[in-house]
């Protein structure tokens, strides 16, 4: 990881930047344990309260999440952290699912639709 | 980790002034640092730095003023104090005829809470032989030295005067990796003098500023950072700027391109400095460190130049 | 924390402490080499060993007193002003032992070795006494010039030095104090004379100086005025050279523990 302390950017937002494209790269997988503050600071050279801000803003992005005494972990539910084939499903169903907002149908009728879908396609699949 | 406000102070400087004869070293100075900050002392050389790193360790006294280390009077400089405090000194006169082995051993045992293993560990992390004499230790060596027997005590309080000063880039990053590992990540405190502004910005909290005495700048990297901009604004044809706002720290006029420093910044006055020097075109421009204090020094050099002229 | 500090200040000096030892050796070997030398050229075999070894004690002892007090001064001299001269006294100003811990190892050092030596020597003196004055040919020097007498051949410098070794029987405590004093008033003296200097000769040479001075100050009016017996006087000259000589001690220290290294 590149630190230039002379950009005008932020020290932490740097880290958060190039931490964030590690994650989106898959060095680490949605599920997988980051190192430790202390870990990454002493690997970095930077006080370990500019890492600190740099994974909390991480967490409000939604790209990590803390677990307390156990660790820092990348998030599985953030939209980037999908493969290509998944990327492109997720953005059909977008589209789909935007329609039916548009069509003014109520969430649990667009859930169970979507789940009728599934269980037909999974049927003709089977045969 | 990140240290709050209620974390107790570590460093109190209460009105403390230092003079050397006729010249004044610090003027009435004023600080608190809370613990688990790491504050970085930053200053033209001959600013009266060293004499205040001196004035804490208690290798000096303070002519008027109050010095407080752990709320504790710092003048008395008890033995007790001193277990919990690590200093690296700018000049290293460790005893020359010691080996290594020798001086560990030595200083070992004037501090209780010598951790024998982490003085190992950071041994063979810098590759330190036990055998060899501290008069052939180079000065990146002697540093590391110098930090071993500062850091394997486990001190509180960790003063630091230019340690990275004549050492290589991986010496440096060696050096700070250690203050890193060892000390920081403990939630201690570090207050430091340096020249190096890449690593005061990726190490510290708290900067100051300390010019002839006194603290001209201080606070958060960001805060100073936000707080202390340039703008360079483009003169119509033949005109010298007409308005000098009062915020202006530094400027500089070349041709039709005047860039002028100011503190604080905000983006009114950014605006009434274009309007009202008629200027052509104009931006903000966003200032490391190193440009902040070159800035704020040359700017109190020329304004002390006005004053003697 | 105060053996650690002992420990240092005797690695400090090392290279005196083992100069001293070098030297007081070498008055011995000196001693028996003169001592040989002066028996075999009065053609004598010197068939008793007792009187060869006695002599050699004696030999050695009696320069031995003047090397101690040369280098109770040149020790008490350097303790300090090494320290300061290659500016190792800053780092030992910033660690954790206060400034009368320092002093007080570095006085501890210094005694100590002093002591030691001075009880060497002593103990070489006592011993040729005794062996001087033991077995059934108690012989004193005024025997012992009978025997050589037989045979016409003196050795004059072996004679000397079993007379120097009877001088025991008159030394006590008492009679033993101008020693003391006057190596407490080198000693003091030189650490004193450390004060301002970062030189170890100028305090050394001080130090060695100061019971000289004392006693030509003290003694030699006395003597010219007549104002007392030269035992009395020399009483006189013994206390105030050990009373000078715990002053300048205590002195010393007092300087030491608020002297600033910056």
């Amino acid at each position: 990881m590149l630190i230039d302390p002379k950009s005008s950017t932020p020290i932490f937002r740097q880290i958060a930047d190039q931490l964030r494209q590690t994650i989106d790269a898959n060095v680490y997988r949605p599920g997988e344990m980051l190192p430790s503050l202390r870990a990454m600071a002493v690997e970095i050279c930077v006080n370990p309260n500019t890492v600190q801000r740099a994974y909390e803003a991480l967490e409000r992005e939604g790209v990590v999440e803390t677990r307390r005494g156990v660790g820092i972990f990348v998030a599985a539910t953030n939209r980037d952290h999908l493969n290509a084939s998944e990327q492109r499903l997720s953005k059909q169903f977008s589209t789909a699912i935007r329609q039916g907002v548009k069509a003014r149908l109520t969430p649990d009728t667009v859930r169970s639709v979507f789940e009728d879908s599934l269980r037909q396609i999974l049927v003709e699949v089977k045969k | 980790m990140i240290m709050t406000t209620d974390a107790p102070s570590v460093i109190e400087l209460d009105g403390v002034t230092k003079r050397y004869g006729g010249k004044i070293a610090c003027d009435a100075v004023d600080l608190t640092v809370r613990q688990g900050t790491t504050f970085g002392l930053l200053g033209p050389n001959g600013a009266g730095k060293s004499s205040l790193i001196r004035m804490l360790m208690g290798l000096s006294p303070a002519n008027s003023g109050q010095i407080r280390l752990f709320g504790e009077n710092a003048s008395k400089h008890s033995t007790a104090l001193r277990q919990r405090i690590g200093y690296v000194p700018e000049v290293h006169c460790m005893y020359r005829w010691m080996t290594v082995g020798e001086i560990l051993g030595f200083v070992s045992k004037l501090y209780p809470r010598w951790d024998d293993d982490l003085a190992n560990q950071m041994l063979s992390t810098f590759e330190l032989p036990l055998t060899k004499k501290v008069s052939s230790l180079s000065k990146g060596m002697t540093t590391k030295l110098s930090l071993i027997l500062a850091l394997a005590h486990t001190p509180d309080l960790l003063i630091l005067d230019e340690p990275t000063s004549g050492l290589d880039p991986i010496f440096r990053e060696e050096f700070l990796e250690s203050v890193l590992q060892c000390h920081l990540c403990k939630g201690r405190t570090v207050f430091f003098s340096s020249h190096h502004f890449d690593d005061v910005e990726r190490v510290a909290d708290e900067v100051g500023i300390f010019v002839d005495g006194r603290f001209i700048a201080r606070g958060s990297i960001e805060d100073l950072r936000s707080k202390i901009k340039r703008v360079q604004i483009v003169l119509p044809d033949g005109k010298l700027p007409a308005y000098i706002p009062e915020q202006a720290v530094f400027q500089r006029l070349s041709r039709r391109d005047w860039t002028v420093t100011v503190s604080p910044f905000s983006e009114e006055l950014f605006e009434q400095l274009m309007s009202e020097n008629h200027a052509i075109g104009g931006n903000v421009v966003d200032l490391s460190l190193e440009d902040i204090f070159k800035d704020v020094i040359r700017g109190r050099k020329r304004q002390l130049e006005e004053i003697e002229s | 924390m105060i053996w650690a500090l002992i420990r240092k200040d005797l690695s400090l000096l090392r290279l005196y402490l083992r100069s001293l030892v070098g030297v007081l050796i070498a008055c011995f070997v000196a001693a028996a080499i003169l001592i040989f030398w002066d028996v075999r050229d009065a053609g004598q075999s010197f068939a008793d060993s007792r009187f060869m070894i006695a002599s050699i004690l004696a030999g050695g002892s009696l320069p031995g007193l003047i090397v101690v007090t040369i280098f109770s001064a040149s020790l008490s001299g350097s303790i300090i002003t090494l320290e300061r001269s290659d500016r190792s006294s800053q780092f030992l100003a910033c660690l954790p032992p206060t400034r009368l811990q320092n002093y007080l190892s570095k006085l501890v050092v210094v005694t100590s070795a002093v002591l030691l030596s001075l009880g060497i020597c002593l103990l070489a003196w006592f011993i040729a006494y005794q062996l001087n004055h033991s077995g059934e040919m108690s012989l004193g020097s005024s025997e012992l010039s009978k025997k050589f007498n037989e045979t016409n051949h003196l050795p004059i410098f072996t004679a000397g030095l079993l007379r120097f070794a009877d001088l025991w029987s008159d030394a006590t405590l008492y009679n033993l104090f101008p020693l003391f004093a006057v190596l407490a008033s080198t000693t003091g003296a030189s650490l004193l004379a450390s004060w301002g200097s970062r030189f170890n000769a100028v305090p050394a040479i001080f130090g060695f100086l100061t019971p000289i001075v004392l006693y030509v100050a003290i003694m030699s009016p006395i003597g010219l005025l007549k104002l007392m017996s030269f035992e009395e006087a020399f009483k006189l000259f013994s206390f105030v050279t050990a009373g000078f000589g715990l002053c300048c001690i205590v002195a010393s220290g007092c300087i030491y523990r608020v002297q600033r290294e910056f």
